[in-house]
């Protein structure tokens, strides 16, 4: 039996981690225990052999194509929301199937199996007669549902009323003049544009075109919860610590819960929309401030992100879907050696509040 | 030091971790993208008071642990099979029955390092694989230096009795 020094000598003999003293021990005790030697041998062949396993594992060349991006300056699409994806789609196939099962299954109950049948009588002709149970409906046979799926098309289902959505309202960068109420309306009258003729807008303002909004919302009933969840930007510790600039966005916002908004898009305290432009950023980790500075190409909101800290520092930044627009990129490199002390090592999530500038 | 030459200097260590890791293809590659990806942040504010191998490595091994914990499952170190490590080895001796015995041995070591706890699985990995020293896998693993001695001995010991010798 080889005792636990001994093995711990063995070990650091084959990475040549021993000093003299260490080594004069190790060769003590091989002189005294021959079977150490075996053992010696033994652990030499098998680091040989995981060496021998790692060589023979070779990248894809797949991996030089994704990289690519990284090569050139740019970061690649997120493998996270690739997998996220193709996770998503399987499990809504899965669900879906599950669904279709069970409601099929409610729908047309297997009678249980009590007893096994009874044994068929005997018959002495060659000839086996079947015959048609009547069906329970005085529906003509022609008529009449003949499986599960003809019964279930057959049946006059309930169907739920799905109100009709709202339409995406999409508003496009503001002239320097444009107030959003004005912007809104034009994009509302192009969604009426095959409907109703166009128009010079009538005046209006940000508030109560947002509180007309509002009165549509109430129509679907789910709108207008989903808005009271919804957390206006603006609320919080950052934006309290930084003024009040962002309260008429927030008055704005719960008004209009029936209109769809560009995500991380915010207005001004005259109500317009920032698309774009200068932009400041805050970290929040565990709900507290840790990072404040400039967040070019991050859009303006707030934002779950994940840093990667080892050593209470913050090594790298993954900022996620917080670009200002598709193919930009949110760069808040200047956070990376932030100290962050008492988190633990490993990506963490944390919050990107940006706020424009100017 | 730029981004070109970490990428050459670890796609294949780091590519090779992940594979181990994740036991799957399509999620190394992804993982590895991951990993790289934070280097790729990272680098301009690595000021160099680690090693770089150590630095990348610690990256890859917190992406890697995390991810698994995220889903829930343990790291597991071998990912290709004995059959797989078998046909992509180099030939390891010259007589054909020679060949025989290393593979045969390769095949077994493949399949008793899956079978390792996590712990020694990781130690054993960066140090006979990725040929990291005893202070660069204490500082990827944050453990003393005197824990990854004892824990590396007691991981051949185990790996070596797992593989029958």
């Amino acid at each position: 039996m080889i005792d636990e020094k001994a093995s711990e000598l063995i070990s650091r003999a084959l990475d040549g981690d021993l000093d003299d003293a260490e080594r004069a021990d190790l060769e003590r005790r091989l002189a005294d225990q021959p079977e150490l030697e075996a053992a010696l041998a033994d652990s030499a062949r098998i680091k040989q052999a995981v060496a021998a396993i790692a060589g023979a594992m070779q990248p894809p060349a797949e991996l030089d194509a994704v990289i690519e991006p990284l090569r050139r300056g740019t970061p690649p699409t997120q493998p996270a929301v690739r997998s996220a994806l193709r996770w998503l789609g399987a499990a809504a196939a899965v669900v879906l199937g599950v669904t279709v099962t069970l409601e099929v299954a409610r729908r047309n109950p297997t009678p249980a199996v009590d007893r096994p049948a009874a044994p068929r009588p005997e018959r002495h002709d060659d000839r086996e007669i079947f015959e048609l149970a009547p069906l329970p409906s005085a529906v003509p046979a022609e008529n009449r549902p003949v499986g599960a799926t003809d019964q279930l098309l057959d049946e006059n289902l309930d169907q739920p009323e799905v109100p009709e959505p709202a339409a995406l309202e999409v508003l496009g960068p503001l002239a320097s003049d444009e107030a959003i109420g004005e912007q809104r309306q034009r994009g509302a009258a192009a969604d009426r544009a095959p409907e109703a003729p166009t128009g010079p807008p009538e005046p209006s303002n940000a508030v109560e075109d947002a509180a007309r909004a509002a009165g549509e919302g109430t129509k679907t009933g789910k709108d207008s919860q989903s808005a009271s969840r919804r957390q206006p930007f603006g609320s919080g510790p950052v934006e309290q610590a930084t003024g009040p600039s962002a309260a008429p966005l927030a008055k704005a916002e719960r008004a209009t819960p029936g209109a769809a908004t560009v995500s991380g898009a915010a207005h001004d305290e005259a109500g317009r929309l920032d698309a774009g432009g200068p932009s400041e950023a805050a970290l929040l980790v565990a709900g507290a401030e840790v990072w404040r500075g400039p967040a070019p190409g991050c859009a303006v909101g707030r934002h779950t992100i994940t840093v990667e800290v080892v050593d209470g520092a913050v090594i790298g930044v993954d900022t996620g879907g917080a670009a200002a627009a598709p193919g930009e990129e949110c760069r808040i490199d200047q956070l990376v050696g932030t100290s962050l002390p008492g988190v633990d090592d490993g990506p963490q999530p944390a919050e990107l509040v940006v706020r424009p500038t100017g | 030091m730029n981004f070109d030459e970490v990428y050459d200097r670890f796609r294949r260590p780091i590519w090779r971790l992940a594979r181990r890791l994740t036991r799957s293809d399509e999620e190394a590659l992804d993982a590895t993208q991951e990993i790289f990806l934070r280097v790729w942040r990272g680098l301009a504010g690595f000021r160099g008071e680690a090693k770089l191998s150590t630095w990348v490595f610690q990256i890859a091994w917190n992406y890697l642990r995390a991810h698994h914990r995220r889903q829930g499952r343990h790291l597991a170190v071998v990912a290709v099979s004995p059959d797989e490590v078998v046909a992509r080895a180099p030939d390891p001796a010259p007589g054909p029955e020679q060949q025989t015995v290393a593979a045969d041995l390769l095949a077994r070591v493949a399949g008793a390092m899956d079978r390792l706890p996590e712990h020694y699985r990781a130690v054993l990995w960066l140090r006979d694989a990725e040929d990291l020293s005893y202070a660069e896998i204490a500082e990827v693993l944050d453990l003393p230096i005197g824990t990854v001695r004892s824990r590396l001995a007691r991981a051949r010991l185990a790996l070596k009795e797992a593989v029958g010798l």
